[in-house]
């Protein structure tokens, strides 16, 4: 079982562009939470959809798939401009597998 | 008898630059933007400097050799400079030569300048130091990186202790929150922002079990401080005057890297270094009597190590002192008060100067937000190398004949 929180404009994003070798604007910071009983890889990818269009993000940090541990939260970073952000109802993410995990967004908007 | 350098001399300026990723300025600038704030803080004019040391590591990016970039830059008139480097011990090893110089008569009023401008390079960290390395400890450490040999420290600590990845993982996300929870109240310093414990956890493995939290960064500043014996700073009208109690070095004899019976949970040198300070300094218990530190937080599990080997938290015990807020800023020994390497980033020549910087301010009560209440002793710490092999630096400085 997967789940998320999400962190818009966070204070990750100065410390991504210090850090990680000239990786600017990592504004939108999402974990990812594992609380089920088995190991599961999330690839480094999303889409948000319930908007104008369905939007496919494939720039997110770390790429490669993010491994999660029985328990485990891991973090992902990409660029999102807030008003694109604001458009959208849903965010899914796919296990390696096929799996598909979909969440409301922006619930409290609009 | 070597008596030691416990109140000899007296800490009469200083000054800083705000750190972080300046394409403004130039090192020049730098230079000139912390001395400026530096003499005016003492009193005195720069023609009243007799003697200058200048720290610098990696000279080759922006700074450049010898003792010239800070005798030009700042129109030192044909005064003797300096140029010192050691590791990241370089700033504090600026400071030991003008202080040393103070106390041996020699001269009258020394400054201490230290700088590094790495931003401008376009690359998260340090730079490889290819041939300039030397050719003995390229055959020591080939393929090393500093977060994989830092994280090898957490594992034998770990391994040592009993203590879980999970428990390790917690303390050291203690020790980022907090350094990021002080550096929010710093205008000069680079990252300014708080971060929570979870987020600190889930941000990306550098090295397991050190996460990009866990990991200082570069930056660019500069840092400096005029010094003069006691008797000249009571003549320029300073009252509670700040005086120097200890200086102390320790670098590694080789024994580490040759695995004698070092195990690799700690740094030998800083366990060395520190007893000295504590004899120069007079000091017989430091969790009761030093105030505030500052140390070496390039990587959270070196400040956790480093409270055990600065005596401080009992052997093992470090992450029991951590997860029950002992250095937290209101708590009984706060570390890294200014938000140390992890809001300041490491320009690595200015970094002991940096540290000496809030011991001296926090002293004078002029840390604004940051301000501890009524500190007596201050502590800075650097460490330069891997743990196998190191350069530790260790200074004590607190009110004169206190």
């Amino acid at each position: 079982m997967l789940g998320i929180s999400i962190f818009m404009n966070t204070s990750m994003e100065e410390v991504i562009a210090f850090k990680c070798c000239a990786l600017p604007d990592q504004n939108l910071e999402i974990h990812l939470h594992n609380s089920g009983t088995e190991t599961i890889v999330v690839t480094s990818r999303f889409v948000l959809d319930n908007g104008p269009k369905p939007l496919t993000i494939t720039a997110v940090y770390p790429p490669g798939g993010i491994k999660l541990a029985p328990g485990q939260t891991a973090a992902i970073y990409t660029s999102m401009d807030e008003r694109v952000w604001a458009q959208y109802r849903s965010i899914s993410f796919e296990e390696q597998g096929g799996r598909l995990h979909n969440f409301a967004i922006n619930t409290n908007t609009g | 008898m070597a008596t030691g350098i416990r109140d000899k001399v007296a800490i009469i300026g200083m000054g800083c630059t705000r750190f972080g990723e300046r394409w403004d300025v130039g090192g020049e600038e730098l230079l000139v933007e912390a001395f400026e704030e530096a003499v005016a803080d003492a009193g005195i004019e720069k023609k009243d400097i007799q003697a200058a040391w200048f720290g610098t590591c990696l000279e080759e990016i922006n700074v450049g050799k010898s003792g010239l970039p800070l005798s030009t830059s700042l129109r030192l008139p044909n005064i003797p400079v300096t140029r010192t480097e050691n590791y990241c011990a370089t700033g504090t090893e600026a400071f030991r030569g003008a202080v040393y110089a103070v106390a041996s008569g020699a001269y009258d009023i020394c400054l201490a300048q230290g700088l590094e401008k790495l931003k401008d390079t376009g690359y998260g960290g340090l730079p490889n130091p290819g041939s300039n390395g030397g050719t003995l400890p390229w055959q020591w450490w080939p393929n090393l990186t500093a977060p994989g040999s830092f994280a090898q420290l957490a594992s034998a600590y770990g391994a040592k202790y009993k203590r879980s990845d999970a428990q390790i993982k917690d303390a050291m996300s203690h020790i980022s929150a907090k350094s990021h929870a002080n550096g929010a109240k710093n205008p000069k310093a680079h990252l300014r922002k708080v971060v929570s414990k979870d987020q600190i956890k889930a941000s990306p493995i550098i090295a397991h079990p050190l996460g990009l939290f866990d990991c200082c960064g570069v930056s660019d500043g500069s840092a400096c401080a005029i010094v003069t014996t006691p008797e000249i700073a009571k003549k320029l009208g300073k009252k509670d005057i700040i005086s120097v109690k200890a200086l102390q070095l320790a670098l590694s004899s080789g024994s580490e890297m040759a695995f004698d019976d070092w195990d690799g949970d700690h740094f030998v040198t800083t366990s060395i270094c520190s007893k000295r300070a504590y004899a120069e300094a007079g000091i017989t218990n430091p969790r009761e009597e030093i105030s505030m530190m500052e140390v070496h937080d390039c990587f959270s599990i070196t400040e956790l190590v480093t409270y055990e080997d600065l005596h401080i938290s009992p052997r093992g015990k470090a992450i029991d002192d951590i997860l029950s807020g002992f250095y937290d800023a209101d708590g009984g020994l706060p570390c890294q008060i200014d938000g140390g390497l992890k809001c300041f980033g490491h320009p690595i020549g200015a970094s002991g100067l940096r540290m000496l910087y809030e011991m001296y301010l926090q002293r004078q009560g002029k840390a604004g937000e940051r301000q501890l209440k009524d500190p007596k002793l201050g502590l800075t710490h650097n460490l330069g190398g891997f743990p196998f092999m190191n350069v530790c630096a260790i200074s004590i400085v607190g009110k004169l004949d206190a």
